[in-house]
């Protein structure tokens, strides 16, 4: 009997609720997305270039950070050459660069663009420094 | 760590600063090793390093560099010099 009676005050406070309301128009809740971080590790040959797409989901700032370069895996094998580093967006199996700098291995990013919602690129080339093909690894920082 | 081997491990710095890495002993004392500091990644001991020295302990960093916010990782690496029974090392990485 008490369980029936308690059914029966929700129903009542349920069938309130719907009678009171107002006539406010459904407003989508904003979600805001936190940063996504993501490693572009590739290699680059001499005269060479390789490029990452990525997807901005909402406006914000893009930090492109060339974290590592060296001449091979092991740990020992870091240098500073300075290679090409641009973003952009993908066109057809390239990047489309808008913007370029000449880069070392850091961990700042040298690159900060504030990017609309879309499909964009990060662009690693050789700036005729290269003599053998390196491995780089790039971390990508984006809202 | 052991001849050939690595020694790295992960942190985050909350804010961009300036990371100093102290190798403070070895033992054997005196030991030369690599000390290096990167990102997490695919290369050896899972860490894709910036930069690198070779150095034996001391009181004073050996290694600084000027880090964004996020994960790192550091540590030591053979140079090629130690012996069959590895080396003990100690390190401190002082981050924001």
């Amino acid at each position: 009997m008490k369980s029936i009676r308690m059914i029966a005050l929700a129903a009542s406070v349920a069938a309130a609720s719907a009678c009171g309301g107002s006539n406010t128009t459904p407003t989508t809740p904003s979600v805001t997305v936190g940063p996504t971080t993501e490693l572009f590790e590739s290699t680059l040959a001499p005269r060479g270039a390789s490029f990452f797409s990525f997807t901005v989901a909402q406006t914000g700032d893009t930090d492109v950070m060339l974290a590592s370069v060296s001449t091979s895996t092991a740990p020992a094998a870091t240098t500073s050459v300075v290679v090409g580093l641009g973003v952009g967006t993908p066109i057809g199996s390239d990047c489309s660069t808008t913007k370029v700098m000449q880069a070392t291995a850091a961990l700042t990013s040298p690159l900060v663009v504030n990017m609309t919602p879309g499909i964009y690129c990060v662009r690693v080339f050789d700036l005729g420094n290269l003599t053998s093909t390196v491995n780089f690894a790039v971390r990508i920082v984006h809202t | 760590m052991a001849p050939g081997g690595v020694l790295f491990h992960q942190f985050v710095a909350s804010a961009a600063g300036a990371v100093n890495i102290t190798l403070t002993a070895t033992d054997p004392a005196a030991t030369l090793v690599g000390l290096g500091i990167g990102i997490p990644g695919g290369n050896v001991g899972s860490c894709d390093l910036t930069k690198s020295v070779q150095t034996r302990p001391g009181s004073a960093a050996q290694l600084s560099v000027l880090v964004d916010a996020g994960t790192f990782c550091a540590g030591t690496f053979d140079v090629g010099g130690l012996g069959t029974k590895g080396v003990l090392v100690t390190y401190s990485v002082a981050h924001p």
